[in-house]
């Protein structure tokens, strides 16, 4: 099961949020937390037991006030040994040895057990319940690439949580969204992507150079942003509310802040965690240093093999570029830097094509224009003029335009807004609908 | 009452009414899920089943996609009437070990040999697709491949024959493969090389099968845009013909005695009446008063011009050998056949070892 799957959108969740609305205020934690078990099982089948291996790190969270402080590290320790090995093994190590995706939502729901262990330990969060602690690190919105950590603001909307209609009409416009971004967007940038890793190096030029790497890191963008829409929309119809995980990074003024846009509450968790809550902004080296770290995850998170963390590897480096260099320069206008950020990043992806790595490596050379690579070639027009509408849709969404002309219009025009808000995802889903029926092998 | 409490109402309601008439329906008409396990895959089910009644909505992904030309999806150009796949350039290692098969049986062995590759649709549909894709040279490559065989077989041009009836419906819209009337346009290149004389098309009887016809490329793409196949059998007409027919297929033979066991149409994949599939060694013999044999190695792209070439023989042997084992090639008597055929699509010749095996015959 995944969130883009007709069954879901239309029955099964649904369903949950009836069922949810359905139970008294004070079960509702419980029933969140049976809701996400039961969706995990539905998702990984094969992993219920890494579900259930969450629950130790509830029932200490759920009595760690009870417990002398110095008493606590040791259990809090143990809590995330067993959390880093299980993502290290069943996140990492197996998805890349057997070449497979690993199980959806381990390695986010281990990283969030931690968060929540660890502010449980310090006595940072007021005491909760078995359920609420559950739920809250468990809330299946996020299995899939959704926001890590954050479970402190959950508790505290659990524990308040009232139904809106509102908020359930807007989750679904939030989910119509995501839906769209993955099927009509993200999977069409896919094919081209795909499409010019099969074909051989005498095909290449600069045209086609810039073109892959634009459709691999849009491509790639929709990915993420259409996951975080779904969570925030899951979150809605459950009349709570968490945090966007990725946020316009082609728009970033530095390769920090690029990093940072393309999982924001990873890096604030890991600031959390590691740093004790150190501001991000400060740019410590410790700071940098989550930083260089936050590609690798981000690559673990995607999709696990040799590809991405070479991927990952070239952000990395250019992190340490900028905490070595870059950082030094003094930025006085934030255009030129923004694209000075995007040119730099987006010849890493072309390390993502699904291809031998001279080849990665020659159309990495081919970004330049020489004498033996053309500047464009049949093949790029071909790909360009087939898919310029495509293309330029996804340029328009990939900018904060559409947002925050949204946004401006919900607050001068709140009536106007939701008329034009129902009416375009209306179109939308009628889309997206279409394109779902057509991915349904 | 507020627009943004209407809207919220009329969104909120819209999805879990759809959504209850499709649980509804669905176990109204008897489908519920197997497992716990199959909810996922049960509800998508019943939703498709229920969206896709809506023929408008499942083809307006298809026609946006195709609004500005065709697009190729993992290799497979979708256009408006065609699946047509790209080839990709040849495996050279692979090629040479098939070229050599070849030579080396044709040196070893006396026999009349002829030699055809038959080219796949996106050749000869090329104009369906837009100037500026890349296509590999089927052309160009088969012109070498026959230069390798001068002076040691008699090579076949199947291609110009293909190419001159374009326009006509001789391959399959959702699989890479010839029809039955691209079958007859090879059959007539071959007919000239092997020195009979082609009988023209009015000789034979049309029969198009009621089942509609879908194509691996058709699966692999899932564009439903696409009109299903049509398969066509063509049977002699003109005089009377006893067929025999033996498939050993896995190591299990089976014999029919007609070309074309349509109730295999009804077991499972339509195309199996067309001589029973392909098997690894598929022998005919025709009461006819021909007396000439014929030995073929090829792949699955012979079973298109074999119910006219059946028509010029009394005795026809087709062999995979790219899946025949050491003792079915043993049992075969290459003295005993008139001629031998090499027949292979250009995509299988140069990406599979489909002949090295006739090296050691």
């Amino acid at each position: 099961m995944r969130f883009t799957d007709l069954g879901f959108i239309f029955i099964l969740l649904p369903l949950a949020a009836v069922c949810y609305y359905c139970c008294p205020k004070k079960a509702r934690p419980a029933a969140l937390f049976f809701i996400s078990a039961l969706f995990f099982l539905l998702a990984e089948p094969c992993y219920i037991w890494l579900f259930a291996a969450l629950i130790p790190d509830f029932i200490f969270a759920s009595r760690a006030d009870r417990i002398e402080p110095q008493k606590r590290i040791l259990p809090c320790r143990l809590i995330i040994l067993k959390n880093v090995a299980i993502a290290a093994v069943w996140g990492v190590i197996l998805p890349i040895v057997n070449e497979s995706p690993a199980p959806i939502g381990v390695i986010l729901f281990c990283i969030t057990s931690i968060e929540f262990s660890v502010i449980r330990s310090r006595e940072a969060i007021r005491p909760c319940g078995f359920f609420e602690s559950a739920a809250s690190v468990t809330f299946f919105a996020r299995m899939q690439l959704g926001p890590v950590g954050g479970v402190r603001k959950l508790i505290s909307q659990l524990q308040m949580a009232s139904p809106s209609l509102s908020s359930i009409s807007r989750g679904a416009m939030l989910i119509i969204c995501g839906a769209a971004k993955r099927v009509i967007l993200a999977e069409q940038l896919f094919v081209i992507f795909r499409s010019i890793a099969d074909m051989p190096t005498a095909y290449y030029s600069t045209a086609l150079g810039w073109l892959c790497a634009g459709c691999g890191a849009a491509g790639i963008y929709f990915t993420l942003s259409a996951y975080s829409d779904i969570a925030r929309g899951i979150a809605n119809v459950f009349s709570v509310t968490v945090p966007r995980t990725v946020y316009f990074p082609f728009q970033a003024k530095s390769l920090r802040d690029y990093i940072y846009r393309l999982n924001m509450p990873m890096e604030d968790t890991l600031n959390r965690m590691l740093l004790h809550g150190a501001r991000r902004e400060e740019g410590t080296t410790a700071n940098y240093f989550i930083s260089s770290m936050m590609p690798v995850i981000i690559a673990i998170l995607i999709y696990p093999s040799a590809n991405s963390l070479l991927w990952a590897i070239y952000l990395a480096v250019l992190i340490f570029i900028d905490w070595l260099i870059l950082r030094r320069i003094p930025v006085f206008m934030a255009l030129p830097a923004r694209i000075v950020t995007f040119l730099i990043t987006l010849p890493s992806y072309i390390l993502l094509l699904p291809t031998t790595l001279y080849n990665r490596l020659y159309l990495i050379s081919a970004l330049l224009p020489g004498e033996a690579i053309p500047l464009i070639n049949d093949d790029a027009i071909y790909l360009l003029t087939t898919n310029a509408p495509l293309l330029f849709v996804a340029l328009i969404c990939c900018t904060s335009a559409i947002d925050a002309l949204s946004r401006i219009t919900e607050k001068q025009l709140p009536q106007l807004w939701w008329i034009i808000s129902a009416l375009s995802h209306a179109v939308l889903f009628v889309l997206t609908v279409s394109f779902l029926l057509w991915n349904v092998r | 009452m507020s627009v943004k409490k209407i809207v919220s109402f009329i969104v909120s309601a819209a999805i879990v009414l759809f959504g209850f008439f499709c649980v509804l329906s669905g176990i109204s008409s008897g489908e519920h899920p197997a497992s716990l396990l199959d909810i996922p895959a049960w509800s998508s089910r019943l939703v498709q089943n229920r969206l896709s009644q809506n023929e408008d909505l499942t083809k307006i992904a298809p026609s946006l996609l195709l609004a500005f030309g065709p697009k190729e999806r993992d290799g497979i150009f979708i256009t408006d009437d065609y699946l047509l796949e790209n080839i990709s350039s040849p495996n050279e290692e692979i090629l040479k070990q098939n070229i050599e098969g070849i030579k080396k049986f044709a040196e070893k062995r006396n026999a009349h040999t002829a030699v055809v590759l038959i080219p796949t649709a996106c050749a000869i549909k090329q104009r369906e697709l837009p100037p500026s894709v890349r296509l590999f040279n089927q052309k160009e490559l088969i012109n070498q491949c026959y230069n390798q065989f001068s002076g040691l077989a008699s090579t076949v041009d199947a291609y110009s024959q293909l190419f001159a009836a374009e326009n006509q419906y001789t391959y399959y819209r959702t699989e890479s493969l010839p029809t039955g009337l691209g079958g007859y346009y090879i059959y007539t290149a071959l007919a000239s090389r092997l020195g009979m004389n082609p009988r023209s098309l009015d000789q034979f009887e049309m029969q198009n099968l009621p089942h509609d016809y879908y194509g691996s490329l058709y699966e692999r793409t899932n564009y439903k845009g696409v009109a299903p196949d049509l398969l066509t059998l063509y049977r002699f007409s003109r005089y009377s013909r006893q067929y025999k027919l033996s498939i050993t297929e896995n190591g299990e033979q089976k014999s029919y005695y007609t070309l074309f066991p349509t109730h295999l149409g009804e077991l499972g994949d339509p195309k199996s009446i067309i001589f029973g599939g392909f098997g690894e060694r598929t022998d005919i013999s025709v009461a006819s008063p021909y007396e000439d044999s014929i030995l073929i190695f090829a792949d699955e792209t012979a079973l298109s011009y074999l119910p006219f070439l059946v028509v010029h023989h009394g005795n026809i042997t087709i062999i995979d050998l790219a899946n025949c084992t050491p003792e079915q090639l043993k049992d075969i008597n290459v003295e005993n056949y008139t001629r031998v055929l090499f027949s292979y699509s250009v995509d299988n010749f140069i990406h599979k070892d489909v002949c090295s095996a006739a090296a050691k015959m």
